[in-house]
């Protein structure tokens, strides 16, 4: 048996490396000490009672030796870890999860995260992290060799994912479906639930669709005379979502453009964020879509087209924190007043 | 490319006008207890394949579940989150006197090492 020892110092760990973008190993973002590195890629907040405080950080590999390919991993790709902080404390280092999405279902701390295998396809998976770990594959009959992006809702004692926000593909009347499913925690399984278009016809009533088990009930949507923006194909779940007033949720959800790599480096991926609202009850139909927007550019290069809104919380009364990564190396936050969600998505 | 309007109230161009705060990296006390953890409280074993090279520096066992499974790499730092219920969980005291508590969740990736 051989004995691995990390070097004394290591002096070009870099985690942004998206071509030359400049940004090299100092990595402003992390924390180096003794050689190891800890970067934190995105900050995910959450807004339950159970979280308030609080968020999960997903972060590179904090104790390095995953990234050196002589170094495989037995069964799934070792890159992302979180790390569950608490009121200022470090509650868990969690291993080989990304992307967590915080939220408290029957009194527990739970997250959904998404975590590769070998061939860096993802999976979503669900975590209870009190009062023991426990973590479990959700499945879904539909689901496709690569998943990730589900949005949990967890309503009264049961787990609902929001699965899809407007998938163009499954429909092919021109309008999106927003599908939202029911998860069995301790299981895994997963069932369809609700499903609905997302088109935003005249009449809220007439916009839900009946679907496989429930009957889908309309409700008023308070959105007054704003108007209402289309819903994008290929819009992707990115942060837990938060109550908007006492009939709806919002959170801020992406898609990804291509666009034409720079001379100087960087990607043909270029990310754009938007909010949208749903019904706070199930089916949780899809209420409203806000303009797109991105985040504050922080780097000044071609990482500030990866950005990722990974997390949503209220910060009192007037305000919500939005916290988010950016060229999948710095976990950021900006606040925003509700009243300018109102403006943009109603509720 | 697309054409996001800029100062007219839309959210790109309100977003755009925040200047954002960097999160953790300042938060020293989590910080300093993540560095502990690491310090400390974990180190890398091995569990019989020589191609995962990583080992117990103090000369840990090599790791199996109850079951027999040969047990993949991995940590969680905090004691609370064990599940000894789990299937193929298992104690093993390494000869540095290392307690290690294996959690062997449903796709066996947690490892455990506490102090």
């Amino acid at each position: 048996m051989s004995l691995w020892r990390w070097p004394a110092q290591v002096s070009t760990y870099s985690y942004c490396g998206l071509g030359s973008t400049g940004v090299s190993n100092s990595n402003r973002q992390g924390a180096f000490w003794g050689g190891r590195a800890l970067a934190t890629l995105k900050a995910a907040y959450a807004d339950a009672p159970h979280w308030r405080g609080t968020f999960l950080a997903s972060t590179p590999a904090v104790d390095a030796p995953w990234h050196l390919p002589q170094l495989p991993a037995p069964t799934v790709a070792q890159d992302r870890w979180t790390a569950w902080v608490q009121r200022g404390r470090l509650r868990a280092v969690l291993p080989w999860t990304e992307d967590p999405r915080a939220f408290t279902l029957r009194g527990a701390a739970h997250m959904l995260f998404s975590r590769k295998n070998l061939n860096y396809y993802k999976k979503v998976w669900l975590a209870r992290l009190e009062p023991t770990y426990r973590e479990v594959l959700l499945n879904f009959s539909r689901s496709g060799a690569h998943e990730n992006n589900w949005v949990p809702i967890p309503h009264g004692d049961e787990l609902y994912a929001l699965y899809t926000i407007c998938d163009h593909r499954r429909r092919g009347d021109g309008t999106g479906e927003s599908l939202v499913l029911r998860c069995d925690p301790r299981s895994g399984h997963c069932k369809r639930a609700f499903s609905s278009s997302s088109s935003y016809p005249a009449s809220a009533s007439a916009s839900a669709t009946s679907s496989s088990s429930t009957t889908t009930t309309s409700t008023s949507d308070n959105d007054g005379s704003r108007a209402r923006t289309a819903c994008p194909s290929g819009l992707r779940g990115g942060s837990p979502l938060v109550k908007l007033g006492e009939t709806s949720l919002v959170g801020v959800a992406h898609r990804t453009l291509t666009q034409e790599p720079r001379r100087s480096g960087g990607t043909d991926r270029r990310y754009v964020h938007y909010l949208y609202r749903l019904e706070a009850q199930p089916p949780f139909r899809l209420l409203n879509v806000s303009a797109a927007f991105s985040f504050p550019r922080w780097f000044n290069s071609s990482l500030d087209d990866i950005q990722f809104g990974a997390g949503l919380a209220r910060r009192g009364a007037d305000s919500l924190a939005l916290s988010f990564g950016v060229g999948d190396c710095a976990a950021l936050e900006v606040r925003v007043p509700v009243a300018r969600v109102r403006a943009w998505v109603g509720g | 490319m697309m054409d996001i309007p800029e100062n007219d109230g839309s959210p790109s161009s309100f977003m755009r006008s925040l200047t954002p705060r960097l999160l953790i990296g300042s938060d020293t006390r989590a910080l300093a207890q993540l560095r502990r953890h690491l310090a400390n409280d974990t180190r890398i074993v091995s569990f019989g394949d020589d191609t995962h090279v990583p080992v117990l520096p103090a000369g840990g066992e090599k790791l199996r579940s109850r079951t027999g499974r040969r047990l993949p790499l991995g940590f969680i730092y905090n004691p609370t989150l064990l599940d000894d219920e789990d299937d193929g969980g298992a104690i093993v005291k390494a000869r540095a006197n290392l307690r290690i508590t294996l959690s062997f969740c449903s796709r066996a990736t947690s490892v455990a090492l506490t102090r």
